[in-house]
């Protein structure tokens, strides 16, 4: 998969992971709202630029997500929309996607993850199921989300498919270049979920960074994914933060820069 | 002893006169679990053999005894249907019906109208039989999120009793055949009885029977801990396209029984097994192989398909069904297929 920065029109770069739309790599993360907080909190976000909304089953928000996908003013076609099946549904694959569709009230998702791997296992029959889905153009792209280097590997094998994407927590605390390194080789996207949690934001290389850049310390570490071309997604309720966070696709970090907060995890300082 | 029906079994009692006046019967005998339970409502087991008498006049009476022809000839005496003891055929079906002549009693099956009575179901009984469904899906939640070689099944049980009961489900279990019987709400096979720990070789074969409101969802699934060698999946395809046919097969207008057929004549030469039930009333009814009964919107069924696999357990799946004027609508989506877990 080949990922490009594209600061066009929507500033947001992309990375290419095989479905009709590219994908973001600044998107907004929807857990843990539900309800109407989920409804609008989706609506400001694409009003304000957000084109990658992200969800799963087991947030029980995806019906308060289509409420607010039925009232966007921009094409569904622009949207890039990601669920994710729970392990638990192992089997029912199909039934899962469908009920995510209905909830959404869309015809097809463009990012469908494994949400863990099923009881530790790489979940063969089921990435069978997600591959069928994709063929069958339920899905545009099929990926997972917290699996090690040997699980994707495994998958590979039994399939030939690879993810699109590997969804984990990665942020600064979090960075493993091996790791990254075995991703990109692979073709699987890096996405970032909770990319501030494990990172110690008052970190003086983090403040120094921010303040040289009249940024805040959030930006930065965004900033840093985008740079590492690892896609981002970032909640928030408030419509000013959700601004704050899109206008982190602007911040080009120097290779100085990237290469301190790199070595924040080393440090163990993150 | 007479017995007063509760208001619940009141209006199914109606509507089961209105099916005796229609067809002329005087009298209606039951004899099964499903059919005594279904008139009285909930009651306990009986210690021995049981008979409830339905009259079209009203009354509802059961007598109970240590053999089963003793207790109908008490339970027709107690309605006043005739006075003495009466001929029992242990090869009629369980449900009798009662006809009263001038030579006496004489007896025909009945079966046929308490099944299809067991199986249509109100708009508002359909709605509890989906949301028991969902308790199902629970269930299945439950065993798929823990799954793992070595687990004990007991630790399995109790995290789908706990799952199922802390979504509003309530205790029950329906064993696969013969009276009800147990307290649970899910019934495990394929572990090591020797250690109750679950192998990698031998299919997980679990039926989830959690209640509410007096219905009963029924869902069962079969996984294996492992990739599945060429005769599981064997078992598992054909299995699956058998229970296909035969919910295919459950179209308004056509006779239940066919299900039967399209599953027999799909399963070819593999040791199977297929039963219908219905599921009101807090158990369930198996429909006769002879039955007549024809499938009508409205109805709820449970099916359960299985294949045998000498040596490797068996290969199983249940669902519950209400039927719509397109046909079987499958309540709890429960897989049909072997799930491989590798």
């Amino acid at each position: 998969m080949n990922t490009t920065l594209r600061y066009g029109a929507d500033r947001v770069p992309t990375a290419d992971v095989g479905g009709s739309r590219a994908m973001p790599l600044l998107g907004f993360g929807t857990h843990p709202m539900r309800g109407d907080q989920a409804t609008e909190a989706v609506q400001a976000a694409i009003s304000v630029g957000y084109r990658l909304v992200d969800t799963a089953t087991r947030y029980r928000n995806e019906e308060a997500i289509g409420a607010a996908l039925a009232q966007a003013r921009v094409p569904r076609s622009e949207l890039f929309m990601t669920t994710k099946m729970p392990p638990d549904q192992v089997g029912r694959e199909r039934l899962t996607l469908e009920q995510s569709l209905t909830a959404l009230g869309i015809d097809y998702v463009d990012l469908w993850l494994i949400h863990w791997p099923p009881g530790g296992y790489p979940g063969v029959a089921s990435w069978h199921e997600f591959i069928r889905a994709r063929e069958d153009g339920l899905v545009r792209a099929i990926g997972v989300s917290n699996y090690s280097i040997e699980l994707i590997d495994a998958l590979h094998e039994a399939t030939g498919v690879y993810p699109a994407v590997n969804q984990l927590q990665w942020g600064p605390g979090d960075y493993d270049a091996d790791f990254a390194e075995a991703m990109r080789r692979r073709g699987v996207v890096l996405s970032a979920h909770s990319p501030l949690r494990s990172t110690d934001l008052s970190h003086p290389v983090l403040v120094e960074v921010a303040r040289r850049h009249d940024r805040s310390v959030h930006e930065i570490v965004l900033a840093w994914n985008l740079h590492h071309k690892v896609a981002v997604t970032v909640k928030s309720a408030h419509r000013d933060r959700m601004v704050q966070n899109l206008s982190a696709a602007d911040v080009t970090l120097t290779p100085d820069e990237v290469g301190k907060i790199d070595e924040l995890s080393a440090s163990g300082a993150a | 002893m007479a017995r007063t029906a509760t208001s619940q079994a009141g209006a199914r009692l109606d509507r089961l006169r209105e099916q005796m006046h229609k067809a002329g019967f005087a009298a209606l005998l039951l004899t099964s679990t499903g059919g005594r339970q279904h008139v009285l409502g909930s009651l306990p087991e009986p210690i021995g053999e049981a008979a409830v008498v339905v009259t079209a006049e009203g009354a509802v009476v059961d007598a109970v005894d240590c053999d089963l022809p003793t207790a109908i000839a008490g339970a027709l005496r107690k309605a006043d249907v005739v006075d003495g003891a009466v001929g029992y055929d242990v090869d009629l079906p369980w449900e009798v019906f009662c006809q009263i002549s001038s030579a006496g009693p004489s007896l025909r099956p009945a079966a046929d109208l308490v099944f299809a009575e067991l199986a249509s179901c109100t708009d508002a009984e359909i709605a509890s039989f989906a949301a028991a469904a969902e308790l199902a899906a629970v269930g299945y939640t439950a065993v798929m999120d823990h799954l793992h070689v070595g687990m004990d099944v007991r630790e399995l049980s109790g995290n789908v009793d706990r799952s199922i009961r802390r979504a509003g489900g309530l205790l029950g279990w329906y064993p696969p055949d013969g009276p009800a019987a147990g307290s649970d709400l899910v019934t495990v096979r394929g572990h090591d009885p020797a250690t109750a720990r679950l192998t990698a070789e031998t299919p997980v074969r679990y039926a989830l029977h959690p209640l509410l409101d007096g219905v009963a969802g029924y869902a069962a699934a079969t996984a294996l801990l492992s990739k599945a060698d060429g005769t599981l999946r064997a078992a598992s395809d054909a299995c699956a396209a058998a229970t296909s046919s035969l919910l295919t097969a459950l179209k308004p207008g056509a006779l239940l029984r066919d299900a039967y057929d399209a599953f027999g004549n799909e399963v070819g030469a593999h040791l199977a097994t297929c039963r219908v039930v219905s599921l009101r009333g807090g158990t369930t009814q198996a429909l006769p192989r002879s039955s007549a009964v024809v499938a009508q919107s409205g109805m709820v069924l449970g099916i359960r398909t299985g294949i045998a696999v000498p040596g490797r357990g068996a290969v199983e799946f249940g669902e519950t069904v209400a039927l719509t004027g397109s046909g079987a609508d499958l309540l709890t989506g429960t897989p049909l297929r072997l799930v491989e877990l590798y």
